[in-house]
């Protein structure tokens, strides 16, 4: 499992990684991030709705609503370039961060190796 | 389809349900219909996927929608995302979770209050900030008192020998101790550890050729340094007073003595007689001891001297003071046990034969200061009885600013009622509103604590000179007082805001906002009840303060039965001017400004020798103890003291010369001879006893404090005056005084090379009460100040009770009432209420005043009926003044004013 605070901090950079690779909706981009993560990243599913329509009002994503083929209504999402600039930022944070614990680890794992 | 749908109604209904789902997800305010449906397409993906895996709708439906189960917590989270301010707070909606967010509010409200009533603000943080600071400055004082003598680092095991004894009946406490007793304690007690004794001198220096006059100087044993701590400037601890000729300087003494403090090696000369090397220089003793001294020498040096042989051998001499220190965990009545048995190895068969007794007992250094009451006590004594009534009064004097505070804070309530009621109807608790009131009365006292800080620090210097104290400017917020502050101020903001915190929370809403506000508060009696208190309390301290002052004033200004008004009296401090004492005496006769002059051991006032008296053809133990005056032949006629029976000493008499007594009143009484007293024997040795001449008329040789003792006065030859007459009285003519001084100094001058001392013996009377006066003025001071704080929340009430009835008093004037019998109206009821507490307060005043404070006194004065009368006088002209201003200003106000909204 992991912490909470890990999951709050991280739920909007992943969202916004999915929508970089094309315009999605709700629910799957929770299917999205259960998947890859193999059911480990367990998310308050609904509480996604509320972060979605934070980033709207940010200007980080663009929404519109779609019919289906059901007629059922869909809000989809996509990224702005605000929403991508922001997201290339926040790689780059996360990537930091995991270089480090990555090589803070294998001095741990093997002491006295520089 | 038709049966399939029958089967769907009994069952289960996936649209019927999404739409109660629905429903029940409307009713939250931050989710609108664009998020309803998104939240709907998110419930029916998952439906499908779970009904995909399987499930039945109905279960699907179920597990769908228990994701929704904290639907409070999804609509914070919309509230969030749409608030467009940074400041991200808890839905409005939503009750608190850790802090009220009405804290805010509440703290605007309170300050509002402060800024709009600025008089009454202003009236109650200045009665606090008043009381708070009598409070901080007593409560300074008696932490000074307390910590006397706790900086020696083994003052638990510390103890000064004291000597209870007995002679011929009467009971002798006393602080000084026999000085063989010390080291035999020592030696045969293993218990004790170490002893000092301490031999006090003022002996002349004489530094590199310039002399000065020292005092307290005390000769002392090496183990006062193992005993008491002290901070070495230089100097070794432990060799400081190992060897005869050792002196220890404080740092102001080397300073005076060499002008710098690094002297040690250096040479003093004392009394031109000896040589003693400086080994060690230490701090300055601090001002809470119970004893302070200049300077200390090896007592070694002086032991082999023959005047202090026999102080050092004798157990019958008493002069100095001895102090112990017991081994740990030591039980001081299990050594008291073995002094006695020690004391009776080595005198017990002397005191067998006087039928007297000796015991010591052991007095914790500690309680010295405070407890200690003794004959012959090394210094001025505090007293912790008078710890006990300034704490007291400290608490009375909080007591009633927390009163007025809480008066003034009920009386207003009623302009908060309509806050009151809205915000319970808002849904405010009880608790929210005991939390805010409290909070507010907690604000004002921290702003007047702040305020009495201010003040304390302003007033501090004039404290200390009024009770003689070295509180230091700077320090003293430090440490336990800064957290004894804190606790204050946080009692007092609770304790003056718990009753209105209690009594607005419990308002009525529906009530309030009614309009019934004032309803409850037109039953003044728990008001009245604290008016009452306060006052009570303040007239209690009024009356005690003068009573305290007319025993002081009593004792300044009776009649002691002699005369001390003008009399010089000189200190013979030089052996070398008492060798030609009788010749100095008839040239200061010479002096027409000198009527009568007199050489003597003790003057009125300062009598320090008692003797045992023996008396012709008794036994032994029927000895008593009696004041002794040697004295030559002028005594009597010098102090104009009368002789009731006998004769004054006379040259005429040549049997006189050979050493003659007369004896006060007290003294006849006790030697029961009656009227045959004079021509009877005594004497302070059995086989040496001579005749009493005369007996004078008791006079006051002593504080008015206690009884009169008996009193001896010895005429001395020529050979005995030289060691005894210590002082030189001179009775002056009423005229030119300094050039009278000027004169005897310039005869001193001619033979002595010491400091020339003096004192009048009428100012040396004054100083006996110099307790009582410092009493007085600080009772005085606390005094005015609870009158004050009462005052201030009188006049608060009485402006609320002005305001309260303007339109009464208006509908009145409009029909006729003058403005006098306006004025008196309102001003009636609160007299009333202060006629009440002088009717408690006076009486308790004579019982707690008159009785147990005067009863110290043997001769005290009676607090009559006057000072009873101007009290209460005094007390009602205060409460009228106050209440007044607010009544006139009430009455001549025009009514046009008050009644225009009517």
């Amino acid at each position: 499992m992991i912490s909470k605070t890990l999951v709050a901090a991280s739920t909007k950079p992943l969202v916004l990684t999915i929508l970089r690779s094309g315009e999605n909706y709700g629910y799957q981009i929770i299917q999205s991030v259960r998947r890859i993560s193999g059911g480990r990243l367990e998310w308050s599913e609904p509480m996604l709705y509320p972060l979605l329509q934070r980033m709207e009002r940010d200007g980080l994503v663009k929404s519109r609503w779609k019919v289906t083929d059901k007629k059922r209504l869909r809000k989809y999402y996509r990224l702005t370039d605000k929403g991508v600039e922001e997201q290339e930022k926040e790689k780059e944070q996360w990537f930091l961060i995991s270089r480090l614990f990555s090589r803070l680890l294998e001095n741990e794992l093997v002491p006295g190796v520089k | 389809m038709a049966p399939l749908k029958d089967k769907d109604r009994s069952e289960f209904d996936l649209e019927r349900a999404i739409a109660t789902w629905k429903r029940s997800l409307r009713g939250l305010q931050a989710t609108q219909d664009g998020d309803l449906a998104e939240l709907e397409g998110y419930l029916r993906d998952k439906i499908e996927e779970f009904v995909g895996q399987g499930m039945s709708e109905e279960e699907a439906f179920q597990k769908a929608a228990s994701e929704f189960a904290r639907l409070k917590d999804l609509d914070g989270e919309y509230y969030r995302a749409r608030r467009t301010s940074r400041f991200r707070g808890r839905p409005s909606w939503q009750p608190p979770r850790f802090m009220p967010a009405l804290v805010w509010n509440y703290s605007k409200i309170a300050l509002r209050k402060l800024r709009k009533q600025k008089a009454y603000s202003f009236i109650n943080i200045a009665g606090l900030a008043i009381g708070l600071a009598a409070c901080l400055l007593i409560l300074l004082w008696v932490k000074d008192e307390l910590s006397y003598d706790r900086y020696h680092e083994k003052v638990g095991r510390i103890y000064r020998v004291a000597q209870f004894e007995e002679i011929g009946g009467v009971s002798e406490r006393l602080a000084v101790a026999p000085f063989p007793s010390a080291p035999a304690f020592a030696f045969e007690i293993p218990e004790v550890e170490t002893y000092a004794r301490l031999l006090r001198g003022a002996p002349l220096a004489t530094v590199e050729g310039r002399k000065f006059d020292l005092t307290n100087v005390y000769f002392t044993d090496p183990g006062f340094f193992e005993i008491f701590t002290h901070v070495f400037l230089a100097g070794d601890r432990k060799t400081a007073l190992a060897l005869p000729g050792a002196l220890v300087l404080t740092e102001d003494t080397a300073r005076k003595l060499f002008g710098r403090t690094d002297v040690v090696g250096k040479t003093v000369n004392f009394n031109k007689d000896y040589d003693l090397a400086v080994t060690a220089v230490i701090r300055n003793v601090p001002a809470n001891s119970h004893f302070r001294f200049n300077g200390l020498v090896s007592l070694d040096t002086i032991a082999a001297r023959t005047e202090i042989r026999p102080v050092m051998d004798d157990w019958f001499r008493i002069t100095g003071w001895i102090y112990v220190l017991l081994k740990d965990n030591v039980d001081p009545a299990a050594v008291e046990a073995k002094m006695a048995a020690v004391t009776s190895k080595h005198v017990g068969e002397e005191l067998r034969r006087s039928g007297s007794t000796m015991d010591f007992r052991l007095q914790p250094l500690s309680a010295i200061h405070l407890r200690s009451r003794l004959a012959g006590e090394i210094g001025i004594n505090g007293d912790i009885r008078y710890v006990y009534v300034f704490s007291l009064v400290a608490a009375f004097i909080l007591v009633i600013a927390c009163i007025n505070f809480m008066n003034l804070a009920t009386a207003r309530s009623a302009g908060r009622g309509r806050e009151v009621g809205m915000r319970k109807v808002m849904g405010a608790r009880r608790g929210n509103l005991i939390f805010q009131f409290l909070g507010e009365s907690v604000l004002l006292s921290v702003i007047a604590s702040a305020a009495a800080v201010v003040l304390v620090s302003l007033v501090l210097p004039s404290f200390n000179r009024l009770a003689g104290k070295g509180i230091n400017q700077f320090s003293w917020l430090g440490g336990t007082s800064g957290l004894a502050l804190a606790g204050l101020i946080l009692l007092t903001g609770v304790l003056g805001g718990s009753y209105p915190a209690l009594f607005m929370s419990a308002f009525q809403p529906a009530a309030v906002l009614k309009g019934n506000v004032g309803r409850g508060l037109k039953r003044t009696s728990l008001r009245s009840i604290l008016v009452v208190f306060q006052f009570s309390v303040s007239i209690i301290l009024m009356a005690g303060t003068f009573i305290v002052l007319a025993q002081t004033r009593y004792m300044k200004t009776r009649d002691l039965g002699f005369d001390k008004s003008q009399v010089l009296v000189v200190n013979m401090r030089d052996a070398a001017v008492r060798r030609g004492a009788e010749a100095l005496a008839g040239d200061l006769k010479s002096n027409a400004n000198v009527r009568e002059a007199t050489l003597t051991g003790g003057v009125p006032g300062r009598i320090q020798v008692s003797m045992v008296v023996s008396m012709e053809g008794r036994p032994e133990r029927e000895s008593f103890s009696a004041w002794v005056i040697w004295s030559d032949f002028d005594f009597v006629k010098t102090y104009g003291i009368s002789i009731v029976r006998g004769r004054d000493f006379s040259r005429a008499f040549v049997s006189d010369s050979g050493g003659v007594f007369l004896v006060n009143e007290t003294a006849a009484r006790r030697m029961g001879w009656g009227p045959d007293t004079v021509g009877r024997k005594i004497g302070f040795d059995t086989d040496d006893l001579r005749e009493v001449v005369g007996i004078m008329k008791d006079f006051h040789f002593g504080s008015l404090r206690d009884p009169i003792e008996p009193l001896v006065v010895r005429l001395a030859s020529a050979a005995e005056l030289v060691p005894q007459a210590r002082f030189l009285s001179l009775k002056l003519k009423e005229g030119d005084i300094p050039a009278t001084l000027a004169f005897v100094k310039s005869k001193w001058a001619e033979r002595s090379e010491r400091g020339f001392e003096y004192f009048f013996d009428d100012e040396n009377f004054d100083s006996l009460y110099r307790s009582e006066e410092r009493v007085g003025r600080i009772i005085t001071a606390f005094a005015a100040m609870a009158i004050f704080v009462a005052c201030l929340g009188l006049f608060g009430l009485a402006s609320f009770a002005a305001e309260q009835r303007t339109k009464e008093i208006g509908v009145r004037k409009v029909l006729g009432a003058s403005e006098a019998g306006l004025a008196a109206l309102l001003s009636k009821e609160f007299l009333k209420w202060v006629l009440v507490a002088n009717a408690i307060a006076l009486p308790a005043a004579y019982v707690i005043v008159g009785r147990f404070w005067l009863a110290n006194f043997a001769y005290r004065t009676k607090p009559g009926i006057l000072i009873f009368v101007s009290v209460a006088g005094l007390s009602l002209l205060i409460a009228l003044l106050t209440v007044s201003w607010q009544a006139v200003r009430a009455a001549i106000a025009n009514p046009v004013d008050s009644l225009r909204y009517e």
